[in-house]
């Protein structure tokens, strides 16, 4: 069990994926120069903003986008080197979880076909076969046994990526790659399919590609997490080092975005940034070719500095040396000159933060706090901490 | 008061039958005050905004209850005064933006839609006027965004805009309908300290429709739980989140993942996450007493026949269930 622990069953290697537009001069790179490995029958977390590429690095796994360059292994297969039949062939040991449930499930297909559709595709059983393996999988992921027959808008909004996760199942796959499995869901819903693919990873052995922008939902449901910015990855760790440590100044951003208002909040924000404004005007407007909120780096303007140029930490050297993704720690990334830094300085915040709410909760009497750090979301402390300093 | 809602019921019918959607829905914001309603998607609350808007679709009326906007008392008001409050005196900004946006018409004109019809300045300033607002809400460069399309702007830029749009005409109240609901955490962010600025400097009241609790946390202070129609927990927002009284509402808040920086977090679903079993039933199936009783974990004979009654309790909380009335908690 354990040597087969830490096989890396997913192994993505400097892979890049650009898109070209007619009329614009260069492509624009929405994957750069990204390698990571999944271990096997873990969860590995991709988490960045939209337009920060993550999307498109799994669709590049998943063989939908053609990569620029690099390769993909799914075991010792590598992915990167096939198609056609060859592709097909392989097909049925990865499969992807789409984010929106109803724009992802043909509304004419009943949920019967829906679900049998991948293994006739992928020519899995026979006919009697496949419809036994589709209500199994209704079992397995938690549906009533006589909606076979229904159509997609019969069933509710959980019902449906309940529908989508059987259909990711119906070939058995390997690899499952969930791009933001629930996100387009209510928050009472999110906690069941979270549990449901906490289930059905351990059931099934499988290997799970995660991607979200909700940085509480990574935290709960990876092993290890990737942090990407404008098609980089720019930390990588595991979820308990990612989360105790966090060594890139954007990791910190992300962060402060993600808990509620507080002191801890207004320090974080103040040392770590993400203020509006700039990152707006540092995005620029839908000119030269890149997305509309200039999110995708284009390229152009490569001057071979730190991309993260509303980094408020930002010096001499990071305008001018591109950081490497860098071991910081042993299983530790950061793509940050001054990682080192950062991480001590974000400690150092997070202690004295909850060293002062502490202080504070004894002297309100409120029995409620946790060791270190917070916990969130929404668990603002008194009601003076809801103010965040303009 | 800015807006005070008075024992509210909104009915839905189908064919003959009708089946009440909101029921018994009280609420008041004051100037600068943000109230969040948050509940499950089925529970109401976009209906109740919708009320207040006098925007209820088809088949949807108000069947008893008043809605008072500034000392005047909207919710009998025919359609054509209504017309002339919305957007002047109260306005809506919408979940999605790409939809609420019209696609073949530049911003600028959009925006400036609202000024013409409600005759806020006089023609020749009109585009002034829209440009400044463009600035005010963060957008760069806005002499050029004035002639962009909406595609052309990411979703956060949408937004700011659906918040202009709101704001042209200086109306007191804005309802915000899951305003966040499709955008990054960062994102997210920005446009809620957006709001909050724009609260302080212009003494907006705001009413937040979400069922995202950190967007709650970070813009409301006062927070309504609505389940199944009806109001069953407020108070404070502190107070709410991290010591919620009914069920319902402590159910809601068990279920999100937690964010743990430092050390002690759980990772790769170790722990699994509280749910609440069942879901919200919808209107014609609702029964008598407490609406929660059929996914409540500590329901009695009693929820099931009697209506429990929102009791308030210290600091400006109050609670529906007969539970949390007997021992502080149920």
């Amino acid at each position: 069990m354990n040597a087969q622990d830490n096989v890396d069953l997913l192994r993505v290697d400097n892979l890049s994926v650009t898109y070209s537009r007619r009329g614009s001069p260069g492509a624009i790179k929405a994957v750069r120069d990204v390698s990571f490995k999944v271990r096997k029958r873990k969860t590995m977390g991709l988490v960045g903003e939209s337009g920060s590429g993550k999307t498109s690095a799994a669709l590049a796994v998943m063989r939908v986008l053609e990569p620029a360059s690099g390769t993909i292994h799914l075991g010792d297969v590598d992915l990167t080197g096939l198609a056609g039949r060859a592709l097909r062939h392989q097909r049925h040991r990865f499969q992807m979880i789409f984010q929106d449930p109803a724009s992802s499930l043909n509304p004419r297909l009943r949920a019967r076909d829906i679900l049998t559709e991948p293994m006739l595709l992928c020519g899995l059983g026979s006919k009697s076969q496949r419809l036994e393996k589709a209500a199994e999988l209704l079992d397995k992921v938690g549906l009533p046994p006589d909606c076979l027959g229904l159509y997609p808008h019969q069933f509710s909004g959980g019902q449906r990526q309940r529908l989508v996760i059987a259909r990711a199942l119906s070939t058995s796959p390997e690899l499952v790659v969930a791009d933001e499995p629930v996100s387009a869901l209510d928050a009472a819903i999110q906690a069941q399919i979270l549990n449901l693919l906490s289930d059905l990873r351990a059931n099934f052995g499988l290997t799970v590609l995660f991607i979200s922008h909700d940085l509480g939902v990574v935290q709960h449901a990876c092993h290890d997490v990737a942090v990407m910015r404008r098609g980089e990855i720019v930390e990588m760790a595991s979820t308990e080092a990612l989360f105790s440590c966090p060594s890139h100044p954007y990791t910190w951003a992300l962060l402060s975005a993600s808990i509620p208002g507080g002191p801890l909040k207004s320090v974080l924000k103040k040392a770590f940034g993400l203020a509006p404004e700039k990152s707006l005007r540092d995005k620029g407007t839908h000119q030269n070719g890149a997305h509309s909120n200039g999110v995708h780096y284009n390229g152009l303007n490569d001057n071979g500095g730190c991309l993260y140029s509303a980094c408020p930490l930002r010096e001499a050297r990071c305008r001018q040396e591109s950081p490497p993704l860098r071991e910081i720690d042993p299983g530790h990334f950061s793509r940050c000159h001054l990682a080192n830094q950062v991480r001590d300085l974000g400690g150092a915040l997070l202690a004295g933060a909850s060293e002062n709410s502490r202080d504070r909760d004894q002297a309100h009497g409120h029995g409620h706090s946790p060791d270190f750090g917070q916990t969130f979301p929404g668990q603002p402390k008194s009601p003076g901490d809801l103010t965040v300093a303009a | 008061m800015v807006l005070s809602v008075e024992n509210l019921t909104v009915v839905s019918s189908q064919g003959k039958r009708t089946f009440p959607v909101v029921e018994d829905l009280s609420l008041s914001i004051g100037r600068g005050g943000t109230l969040a309603l948050v509940g499950e998607s089925g529970c109401g609350k976009t209906v109740s905004a919708l009320s207040i808007m006098g925007l209820l679709p088809p088949g949807f009326s108000i069947a008893s209850g008043s809605i008072t906007l500034g000392g005047e008392k909207i919710s009998s008001l025919p359609k054509s005064k209504l017309r002339g409050l919305r957007g002047r005196r109260m306005s809506m900004i919408f979940q999605e933006p790409m939809t609420a946006l019209n696609p073949v018409m530049a911003i600028g004109k959009q925006v400036a839609e609202v000024l013409k019809s409600h005759r806020i300045c006089p023609p020749g300033q009109i585009k002034g006027r829209v440009v400044d607002l463009l600035a005010e809400v963060g957008l760069p460069d806005p002499e050029r965004q004035y002639w962009a399309y909406p595609h052309e702007f990411s979703g956060g830029m949408r937004q700011r805009v659906m918040c202009v749009m709101a704001l042209a005409a200086s109306p007191d109240l804005i309802i915000a309908d899951e305003p966040t609901t499709a955008l990054d955490a960062t994102v997210q962010a920005q446009i809620l300290d957006l709001l909050r600025d724009l609260q302080a400097k212009r003494g907006l009241a705001i009413l937040l429709i979400t069922h995202n609790l950190l967007a709650a946390s970070l813009l409301a202070d006062r927070v309504a739980v609505l389940y199944a129609g009806r109001k069953v927990e407020e108070g404070p927002t502190d107070e709410v989140l991290t010591n919620p009284l009914h069920p319902y509402a402590r159910g809601l808040m068990d279920s999100q993942p937690k964010l743990t920086l430092g050390q002690g977090g759980t990772q790769g679903m170790a722990r699994r996450l509280k749910i609440i079993a069942g879901q919200v039933p919808p209107p014609s199936q609702r029964q008598g007493g407490c609406h929660f009783h059929g996914r409540c974990e500590a329901s009695t004979d009693k929820c099931q026949k009697e209506i429990p009654t929102l009791i308030a309790r210290s600091g400006g909380h109050s609670v529906a269930c007969f539970g949390a009335e007997e021992g502080g908690k149920a």
